[in-house]
């Protein structure tokens, strides 16, 4: 790149977008597929557990009942209970119980005791627990702060004990932190990256003046032209997706950028702002009630509260479970952009005599509505099944336009390369990086479904294992990438990928869950998406390595035998500079 | 979401397109006049403003943001891949305008 060069505003800003993208496009590219997976890491999190599968999951009316029972035999002198209902995301009830213990350092994630989606997830990376004890009474499962748990089929109240497993958390956990790593490095590496991503998106727009022109206009199967055209029309069709995402993920990690700017506020204390932003900070706890006094009627609180929502209810909060002030929250499935951190209401009842409490709506700040709109939406809480569908769409397309960008990088220096006769090692760097991080991440993301099922359900650290296999899948191809020619490194990869998403409906069905058709009878429809998804994704990988294929085949017909094959002296001219 | 706001989104995108040049005479099978895609555009634009409407008498406006940005996704890639693959069907589509254009 010549810096003397007088040049215009636009190609100045073309030459910001490639070198912004290109240094962090692979990290980004990882960031946004695991970060669209965790659209649905419920989901994911349940199919890693096919237990979940076997139960029959259609509440006859009975399941709150049961689930009370199990809390008054197993919880009885705990704190705190929870009731987690059967949503159309978690087929399962989940009873959940906290026993007082001393408080840990570690409680940086969500204020205890929140009854949401993050705080269910959390506990599903707990050990797996044996499911009886000598007693024959049930061990329940553990999970994080001193809370126990069941997983009950709503059905039949019996207590299901699913699998350990690194889940949909763990995927959810890399996009933002990554992985063998102390949390605070990844967060850094990937609020740099999301900065960079940033800056990307702005220039991007700036590049495109005729935004729409380009927009409606794709063009298959031009080489070049093509590969622009879907980089384009890619970033166009999610450009609300791609820049609230990626600015509200720069609001989250900002304090692992500039971790002095909110601290200032607060004197210097960096918790302060947290505090005041979670709430409840500043407000005074009323000493603890000793006497005891009945629990109030569940179902009736339920059946009151499905009256007042009927969005339907996601769980019920009991504090102080027995106690004179015990208290009651129901948390409903209808959206609230102030409602916690799951953006759910909630509604509160008195816990012994059953009475509403009608909430007072405290003042909510410009700046706090904004935060509140930016974090909905990045986590696509209260969103509609559909909603989430396109939110994942959006994902997808995010991912495809990072991976077309990178791959551009190369296509658009062809030329260059002809003209050169050989391949720079910069750009062998760049092919192999390619490969790796975009073809090898998918290969990771089957591996790490496929060792689910493989590692024995009652292996110590299976969780663990898991991880591993996603990145030893994920060195694996790094290693291939860097051994094989560039096209055939990447038609393989692809191809195992593809073979290895879509195998995942059968695997599910042959190793302890169940089959599509099956789950759809059972109304599992958790788990008959995760399936289709799978299959969906591996079908346009398997194209994608099909285009290759073509392009291998039309490179051979090219090069008559005569002639020496341009590819392979490349190769040869690369690596004897390398030697 | 919301079947008439995906219909206003359609449109919008539709006639949009319909005016950017290069794809033009894939849907309409005409030269058009400065007025006429003036008067197409203006259309197409607020189809797309409308198409929010319906998202907000659904949820709060918060929520409804968001699902017309998703709604918009939806409704651009259903025109860029009618556009890309399947030509003829927004050509049908497009022709009670054209009639009218004519």
């Amino acid at each position: 790149m010549k810096f003397d060069k007088q040049r215009s505003f636009r190609k100045s800003m073309t030459w910001v977008h490639t070198w912004t993208g290109l240094p962090v496009g692979w990290l980004l590219f990882a960031i946004f597929v695991t970060g669209t997976l965790s659209f649905y890491r419920l989901e994911i999190t349940q199919w890693m557990q096919p237990e979940t599968q076997q139960a029959t999951i259609y509440d006859q009316g009975q399941g709150l009942t049961h689930a009370t029972a199990l809390l008054e035999e197993y919880g009885a002198d705990a704190e705190q209970w929870t009731i987690g209902f059967p949503t159309a995301r978690t087929p399962l009830y989940q009873v959940r119980w906290r026993v007082p213990e001393p408080e840990q350092g570690e409680a940086r994630e969500g204020k205890p005791g929140s009854h949401n989606a993050a705080a269910k997830s959390e506990q599903q990376h707990s050990t797996a627990a044996p499911a009886t004890d000598s007693a024959g009474k049930l061990k329940p499962q553990e999970g994080y702060r001193g809370m126990k748990y069941f997983m009950m089929d709503p059905a039949t109240g019996q207590v299901i004990t699913p699998r350990d497993t690194a889940g949909g958390e763990f995927l959810y956990r890399f996009h933002f932190q990554l992985y063998g790593m102390h949390w605070a490095i990844g967060r850094t590496l990937v609020v740099i990256a999301t900065f960079f991503m940033f800056v990307a998106i702005i220039t991007g727009v700036i590049i495109h003046r005729n935004i729409f022109k380009d927009f409606f206009s794709f063009r298959p199967r031009k080489g070049q032209r093509s590969w622009l055209d879907a980089h384009a029309a890619t970033s166009v069709i999610a450009l609300p997706f791609h820049l609230i995402l990626t600015f509200s993920g720069l609001l989250f990690l900002a304090g692992q950028l500039v971790p002095m700017v909110a601290g200032a506020a607060y004197n210097g204390d960096p918790r302060g702002f947290l505090r005041d932003y979670r709430g409840g900070g500043n407000i005074e706890q009323p000493a603890p009630n000793p006497n005891n006094a009945r629990l109030y009627d569940i179902n009736a609180i339920a059946a009151d509260a499905l009256q007042r929502a009927p969005e339907g209810i996601d769980s019920i909060n009991i504090k102080r479970p027995g106690k004179a002030d015990a208290e009651i929250s129901v948390t409903t499935l209808a959206p609230s952009l102030f409602g916690g951190k799951a953006s759910l209401d909630d509604l509160r009842y008195d816990g012994v005599t059953g009475k509403f409490l009608p909430k007072e709506e405290p003042e909510h700040s410009a700046a706090e509505t904004i935060w509140k709109f930016m974090l909905t939406t990045h986590m696509g809480l209260f969103a509609t099944p559909i909603t989430r569908a396109l939110l994942f769409l959006s994902g997808v397309f995010g991912s495809v336009m990072i991976a077309s960008g990178l791959v551009m990088w190369l296509v658009a220096r062809e030329k260059d390369r002809q003209k050169l006769g050989y391949m720079p090692k910069g750009h062998r760097l760049v092919e192999r990086l390619n490969v790796a991080a975009i073809a090898g991440l998918m290969c990771a993301v089957a591996g790490f479904f496929w060792a689910n099922r493989l590692v024995p359900a009652t292996q110590a650290e299976r969780g663990e294992w898991e991880i591993n296999g996603f990145f030893i899948v994920w060195g694996i191809c790094l290693l291939h990438a860097i051994f094989r020619p560039h096209l055939h490194a990447w038609r393989e990869q692809l191809l195992l990928a593809a073979l290895g998403l879509m195998s995942l409906p059968l695997l599910n069905g042959l190793s302890g869950g169940n089959f599509i058709w099956q789950n759809l009878q059972q109304g599992q429809f958790a788990s008959v998406g995760f399936d289709l998804t799978a299959l969906a994704l591996g079908l346009g990988l398997l194209f994608a390595a099909r285009q290759v294929q073509l392009k291998i085949q039309a490179a051979k017909t090219l090069a008559s035998p005569a002639e020496p094959k341009p590819r392979f002296n490349k190769r040869q001219a690369d690596s004897l500079q390398e030697q | 979401m919301s079947l008439l706001g995906f219909v206003l989104a359609f449109i919008g995108f539709n006639l949009l397109c319909v005016n950017t040049g290069r794809n033009a005479n894939k849907i309409v099978d005409m030269t058009l006049t400065l007025a006429q895609q003036r008067l197409l555009t203006l259309v197409g634009w607020v189809a797309l403003v409308m198409s929010l409407w319906p998202m907000l008498t659904i949820d709060s406006i918060s929520i409804a943001l968001i699902n017309w940005a998703m709604l918009l996704t939806l409704a651009a890639c259903t025109v860029i891949l009618l556009l890309t693959y399947r030509p003829k069907l927004l050509a049908v589509l497009a022709k009670p305008v054209t009639h009218w254009l004519a």
